[in-house]
């Protein structure tokens, strides 16, 4: 199986502190990657680079055998890599449907015509928000804003999907539906890599996982062979638990 | 592409055709030149408004530096018609294209920058072309190669300024100026409503509401706030030409003033920001206030009291009673008043409607 994403190496610090710290993993198309690590262990960060809030300190990336190191997020969007943000941030003031519309109008193109508001009609349906499609995003409660920024990032047209904690501070209904969504997404041939705290939710729905603690990681595999690693049992809950 | 307005309602079409018929007979009815060159000036700024409105208001880029188009404008029509003789009409093209290529010389760099660290570097470009501007003749004259340059006649004037050449019939001259910008304003106006609807708006409102959200969906904010600028640029360095063209003289001093940046974010403040009726209300209460100041004095036992000395402090006191009170500016007091429905409807902001 050919890598669709590829880190080698990858380094970011911030002055002192060394956020990532050579990390090196493949995702291969077609599969949901599990990110996991306690707070602090540099996940968003790892994200940030891949979609390219931040150019690495050293290390290289590369998508489809592409090099993006460096890029601005609008062009790591054109290519097909877009992220979700975990503070959701939606245009406050605009319709949910003009939301997605400036995923739809500027993200990655797909091959022929496109007609933008069909596309948004689309993924409106497809991730259920169309009956709400009306309203002023900021007055959608807090699953309908997750969802939202699903949606929108959606309509950009991704190859390679990162959600960042979309399950965060939602009740237990509506993380089942969250994760009915995201195996949904997956059935449309989008890869995904997924941050989340929620172990239950991660772990039921991941192909593998990669562990991060300290900027460092410690563990890949499926989520079995996870929960099993006195490694990072250690780094969750402390020595005593481990072995 | 699909409406973002709903139709307007027949109501809101005759107060639009009203008030534009009103303006089309005003110079007609009230012969004098006060009212008509109150008129004229009033739609310039309502123009500058509009066109300060597409960064500020739409993209959200607040800049203190749109004087710097103003002045360009003046001074591109000032100095290519006392050089070359082409007419004064056909300038304005080209002082538009200068003030647009001055805007992406400024607004590259600078746009890089977000929210205040933008504004303040705007200030700087605006102080620092005014002293370059006022200097320039004096400059030019201590270096050799381009001494000519100034010899025989002056470029900007420095301190006092340039005149061009007044034409023999005035009265129909300004008269037909009056209709020129009336007809440029419209125009303004459409722009400003044509940016709401597309694609290129959609754009300007999702780096306003969140750059970093814009950003990640594909949006390129660096191009698109530069865009914007340019565009911006453009309007005002027409109402520099037309402003020059009317006047007869223009000091670089006045011209890329900071008073004149000021009035530029001061008035879609003041009507409602982000908005498209916003920009065209702030305009013309600015300016009407401005006037009834400049006019008025009071006398009081044995003090007189000019109210001109009063003018910025009573913006600055205006200012923060909106932005404390009704971010909304006037249309947002307006849209809170009762039986606004047909308000709220015509002037949506930033796209409410989907």
């Amino acid at each position: 199986m050919s890598a669709l994403l590829e880190c080698r190496d990858l380094v970011k610090h911030f002055g002192g502190l060394v956020a990532v710290n050579r990390v090196s993993f493949q995702v291969h198309a077609g599969e949901i990657f599990g990110l996991i690590g306690p707070n602090g262990a540099g996940k968003t960060t790892l994200f940030r680079l891949i979609s390219g809030v931040y150019p690495p300190t050293a290390g290289q990336i590369l998508f489809k055998g592409e090099k993006i190191a460096g890029l601005k997020p609008h062009a790591t969007c054109h290519k097909g890599v877009v992220s979700t943000h975990q503070i959701v941030r939606p245009f406050r003031e605009m319709t949910v449907r003009d939301n997605v519309r400036v995923g739809a109008e500027f993200g990655r193109r797909v091959d022929g015509e496109r007609d933008v508001l069909a596309w948004t009609r689309e993924v409106l349906e497809f991730t259920g928000l169309a009956p709400q499609a009306d309203k002023l995003s900021k007055n959608l409660p807090l699953a309908g804003r997750k969802r939202l920024e699903i949606a929108r990032a959606l309509a950009a047209n991704p190859e390679l999907l990162l959600l960042d904690e979309v399950v965060a501070g939602l009740n237990p209904t509506e993380t089942a539906q969250t994760m009915d969504l995201i195996r949904q997404i997956r059935g449309r041939a989008i890869t995904i890599i997924m941050v989340e705290h929620v172990m239950r939710a991660i772990m039921g729905i991941s192909d593998r996982i990669m562990v991060l603690n300290y900027g460092e990681k410690i563990a890949e595999g499926q989520p079995r062979e996870i929960v099993q690693n006195p490694v990072v049992i250690e780094a969750y809950l402390g020595k005593q638990y481990a072995g | 592409m699909k409406r973002f307005y709903p139709p307007r309602t027949l109501l809101a079409w005759l107060v639009a055709i009203g008030s534009l018929g009103m303006l089309v007979i005003l110079p007609i009815l009230f012969k004098g030149s006060y009212w008509q060159t109150l008129a004229f000036i009033t739609f310039l700024f309502v123009s500058l408004s509009i066109s300060w409105n597409i960064t500020g208001g739409y993209a959200g880029q607040v800049s203190f530096g749109h004087s710097t188009f103003l002045g360009l404008g003046a001074f591109a029509t000032a100095i290519i018609t006392l050089r070359t003789g082409l007419p004064a009409p056909f300038t304005i093209p080209i002082a538009g294209f200068l003030a647009m290529v001055y805007g992406f010389l400024w607004g590259y760099p600078t746009l890089r920058l977000r929210g205040p660290y933008f504004s303040i570097a705007t200030i700087g470009v605006g102080e620092a072309t005014r002293l370059f501007m006022t200097n320039l003749d004096d400059s030019l004259r201590n270096i050799p190669r381009l001494k000519e340059l100034v010899k025989y006649r002056p470029l900007t004037g420095g301190a006092s300024g340039l005149t061009l050449p007044i034409p023999p019939d005035i009265q129909s001259y300004a008269l037909k100026f009056y209709y020129v910008a009336l007809l440029f304003m419209l125009g303004v106006l459409a722009v400003s409503w044509w940016i709401r609807r597309s694609r290129f708006g959609l754009a300007l409102f999702a780096i306003n509401m969140d750059p970093d959200a814009a950003e990640t969906l594909g949006v390129s904010t660096a191009r698109y706030n530069v865009l914007a600028l340019m565009v911006s640029a453009f309007l005002v360095g027409v109402v520099g030409s037309l402003y020059a063209q009317y006047f007869f003289f223009i000091d670089p001093r006045e011209m890329f003033s900071f008073q004149n940046s000021i009035a530029m974010v001061l008035m879609p403040i003041i009507g409602g920001i982000g908005t498209l009726w916003g920009p065209v209300l702030g305009a013309v209460v600015f300016k009407v206030v401005e006037d009834r100041l400049l006019t008025t004095h009071l006398e009081w036992g044995p003090l007189s009291i000019n109210f001109v000395q009063f003018n910025l402090l009573l913006y600055g006191l205006l200012l923060v009673l909106i932005i404390l009170f009704e971010p909304g500016g006037v249309l947002g007091l307006l849209r809170r008043m009762k039986g606004s429905r047909l308000l709220k409807r015509a002037f949506t902001p930033a796209r409410q409607k989907g």
